[in-house]
C-alpha cells in the first residue's frame, strides 16, 4: 500500500522527478503549491461558463469562519489515469510545508478535503455537503454549506443527520418539450373529435325529430 | 372559421420565442483572454500552468525553433498557446472562439497556433500574406493520434502544421479561422424545439376516431330505446308489408284465399260472397304478369283482402272497413285520421298516432296505393267503401 502510494506520488511529481538528467519545468503540484503561498484561494478561470464571477471572493469569506489555515484549489483537476484529487493533496502540503485544512476539487465538488494537524472531519463533510445540495448548486454554495456543517455545534452529528437533497421542481428540458407536444396533441385531438361528434350527432337527433 | 383562425393563432403562441440573445461581454467572460494575452505579449510561446507539466523543456525549444523559423518566412509573428479550453470554458471548447477572442484582446495580427488540454490543434490566421483554401490545418493534424498520451507527438504536430501553412502560395495579407461562434454565458442548452404540427395533425385524427367510436357508443346506447319505441306499434308484419313483392302478393292471395276456401261455411252468404270475388278476381289475375301492371298488383292486394273479410264475416254481418293507410293491416278501428291531405280517413290502431310515411302500402315504384287511378282507387280497396264484394262482383257483372 505504502509502495502503491509512493509510486502515485511519483507519478503524479511530473517530469522533473521523472527525467533528472535534463532540467524540466517543475510539475502541477510545484506550481500550484507556489501559487498557494502567495494566495491559498486559487480558483481556475478555465470555467468561467460554471464558475459565477466573484466565486473567489465568495469562499475566501466562508473559509475565514473555519478559524484554521484553509487552501483551496477549484480547478479542472487533470489528473494522471487511475489517481484522484485525494493524491494531489500530499503533494501540495509537501510542497507548501504547512498545516491547515486543504480541498481540491472541480466546478461541479467533485474532489477531496484532508486536513493536516488536526481532527475535523472535512473530507466527510465534503461528502455530505455535495449530497445536501441541489445539482444546480455552484462550488460557492458547496463551500458556504460544508463550513457550515465544519461550524455545527456537534459536527459528528450534523453530518449524521444528512438533510435530504431538495427536489428539483423545474422541468427539464424534454419536460417542457414534451408537454409543448401534448399540448398540441390534445388541442388537435379535441379539434378533431368534438365538432365531429357534435355534427354526427346533431344530424342523427334531427333526422330523429323528422320521422 | 374565425374561431379556428384563433386557435391556430394559439398554436403559434406555444412555440416559444427563440430566446433573445445575452447582453454581449459580461467583462468577467474576457478575463481569461485578458490574462493570455498579456503572457504572450512577452513571450509568443506560452504554456499555461495546468499543461506545463505536460511539456518538457525540450519539446518547448523544439516548438520554439519551428515557431521562429515559420515566423521568419512568413514575415509575420507566431504565437503559440497550450491551454485547457473545455466546453465550460468562455470558447465552449471551440478553438477558432478562443483564437478570436485572444486575437482581438492582443491586437496584433500574426498566425495563432493554440493546444488544449486534449491535444487538439487550433489555428488562425490574421493578416498573414497567404492564399490560404478552406482549413489551415488538415484533419489529421489537428487531433493526437495516441488518445491517451496526447502530448507525446506534440513538437512534430506543431512544426508540420506551421510548415503546412508556410507553404501555401504567397498573397495580400488574409484572415482565416475556424468556427468562432459560441453560445451566451447560460445559454449553452436553449430549449429543445418541439414539433407541434405533427402531433396536432395526429391528434386530428385520433379525435376522429375517438368521435366515431363516441358516437358508435351513442348509436348504441339509443338501440334500448328504439326497440321500445318500435315495439310500441304493432309491427307491419310479415302479413301486412308496407311494399310487398309480386312474389310475395301472389303467394299470399293463394295462400289466404285457400285458408277462406276450407273454412267456408255455406251458411253464412258474407263468406260465399266474398269468397266468390276473391276466386273470380284471382282466376281473372292469375294469368297476367303482376310486375309493371298495376292493376294486378293492386288486384291481388283486394284478393288478400277480400279473403280476410271473408273469414270475418263468419262472426260479422258487414265488412268493416279497412286501414286505409294499407288495407292489409287489416280492419280499422274507430281512428280516422288525416292522411297525406286526403282528408279524413279510417285507419287502424298502429297507424293512429305517430309518424305513418313507412307504413303506407306502395307499389314497387313507391307510389302509394291511393294515388294509383283505377278501379281501387275510389273505395281504397275497401278502406272507404267497405263492401268489396259487392263492388268486383258488380263490375263483373254476376248477380250476388
Amino acid at each position: 500500500m505504502v509502495m502503491i502510494v509512493a509510486l502515485a506520488l511519483f507519478g503524479l511529481s511530473g517530469t522533473a522527478h521523472a527525467s533528472p538528467a535534463a532540467p524540466s519545468p517543475p510539475g502541477r503540484a510545484d506550481l500550484l503549491a507556489e501559487r498557494l503561498a502567495k494566495d491559498p484561494i486559487q480558483v481556475t478561470d478555465h470555467a468561467l461558463r460554471d464558475l459565477r464571477p466573484g466565486t473567489a471572493a465568495r469562499i475566501r469569506a466562508l473559509v475565514a469562519r473555519l478559524g484554521v489555515p484553509v487552501y483551496v484549489v477549484v480547478g479542472p483537476p487533470r489528473l494522471p489515469e487511475g489517481t484522484r484529487s485525494r493524491d494531489l493533496i500530499p503533494l501540495l502540503r509537501d510542497r507548501l510545508g504547512k498545516d491547515g485544512v486543504y480541498l481540491v476539487t472541480d466546478p461541479d465538488a467533485g474532489g477531496t478535503a484532508q486536513q493536516f494537524g488536526g481532527s475535523l472531519p472535512v473530507d466527510r463533510a465534503w461528502t455530505v455537503a455535495a449530497l445536501e445540495l441541489p445539482y444546480e448548486a455552484d462550488i460557492a454554495d458547496h463551500v458556504q454549506r460544508w463550513v457550515e456543517i465544519l461550524t455545527a455545534p456537534n459536527v459528528a452529528r450534523r453530518i449524521d443527520q444528512r438533510r435530504p437533497r431538495p427536489e428539483d421542481t423545474t422541468p427539464s428540458r424534454g419536460e417542457v418539450r414534451d408537454r409543448k407536444e401534448m399540448t398540441a396533441f390534445g388541442v388537435g385531438t379535441a379539434l378533431g373529435c368534438v365538432p365531429l361528434l357534435t355534427f354526427l350527432i346533431v344530424a342523427r337527433l334531427r333526422k330523429a325529430a323528422r320521422r | 372559421m374565425r374561431r379556428l383562425l384563433g386557435l391556430a393563432a394559439a398554436l403559434f403562441l406555444l412555440i416559444p420565442a427563440t430566446a433573445a440573445r445575452a447582453a454581449p461581454g459580461v467583462p468577467y467572460e474576457e478575463t481569461r483572454f485578458a490574462r493570455v494575452a498579456s503572457e504572450i505579449a512577452k513571450d509568443p510561446l506560452y504554456v499555461d500552468m495546468d499543461l506545463a507539466d505536460l511539456i518538457g523543456t525540450e519539446a518547448r525549444t523544439s516548438i520554439r525553433a519551428a515557431m521562429t523559423r515559420t515566423s521568419r518566412s512568413l514575415g509575420v509573428p507566431v504565437y503559440f498557446v497550450a491551454i485547457p479550453n473545455d466546453s465550460e470554458a468562455e470558447s465552449y471548447g471551440r478553438t477558432g472562439a478562443f483564437l478570436a477572442g485572444l486575437h482581438a484582446h492582443l491586437r496584433r495580427d500574426g498566425l495563432f497556433l493554440m493546444v488544449d488540454a486534449r491535444g487538439e490543434l487550433g489555428a488562425a490566421a490574421y493578416g498573414v500574406p497567404r492564399r490560404f483554401s478552406g482549413r489551415l490545418l488538415p484533419f489529421g493534424l489537428r487531433y493526437a493520434d495516441d488518445y491517451d498520451r496526447p502530448f507525446a507527438e506534440l513538437p512534430p504536430r506543431v512544426s508540420r502544421a506551421l510548415e503546412g501553412i508556410a507553404a501555401a502560395p504567397p498573397g495580400p495579407p488574409a484572415t482565416e479561422e475556424s468556427e468562432t461562434g459560441v453560445p451566451a454565458f447560460g445559454q449553452e442548452h436553449p430549449p429543445l424545439e418541439a414539433e407541434i404540427w405533427g402531433p396536432f395533425f395526429v391528434g386530428l385524427l385520433a379525435g376522429a376516431t375517438i368521435a366515431g367510436l363516441l358516437y358508435g357508443l351513442f348509436l348504441l346506447a339509443l338501440l334500448p330505446w328504439r326497440t321500445r319505441r318500435r315495439r310500441g306499434r304493432p309491427a307491419p308484419s310479415r302479413t301486412a308489408p308496407s311494399r310487398p313483392s309480386p312474389r310475395w302478393l301472389r303467394r299470399h292471395a293463394a295462400k289466404e284465399l285457400g285458408a277462406l276456401g276450407a273454412e267456408l261455411d255455406p251458411d253464412r252468404p258474407g263468406m260465399i260472397r266474398a269468397y266468390d270475388a276473391a276466386r273470380l278476381l284471382h282466376d281473372d289475375v292469375a294469368d297476367r304478369p303482376v310486375r309493371g301492371d298495376d292493376g294486378a298488383f293492386l288486384d291481388l292486394v283486394a284478393v288478400i283482402v277480400l279473403a280476410r273479410q271473408g273469414r270475418a264475416a263468419r262472426t260479422r254481418a258487414k265488412p268493416a272497413p279497412t286501414c286505409f293507410v294499407n288495407p292489409l293491416h287489416g280492419e280499422a278501428g274507430r281512428s280516422r285520421r288525416k292522411i297525406d291531405g286526403r282528408g279524413r280517413n279510417p285507419v287502424c290502431d298502429g297507424c293512429a298516432n305517430g309518424p305513418y310515411e313507412n307504413r303506407i302500402l306502395r307499389l314497387p315504384d313507391r307510389r302509394p296505393h291511393y294515388t294509383v287511378p283505377g278501379r281501387w282507387q275510389r273505395g281504397a280497396l275497401g278502406s272507404r267503401r267497405p263492401d268489396l264484394a259487392a263492388d268486383v262482383l258488380e263490375s263483373l257483372g254476376v248477380d250476388s
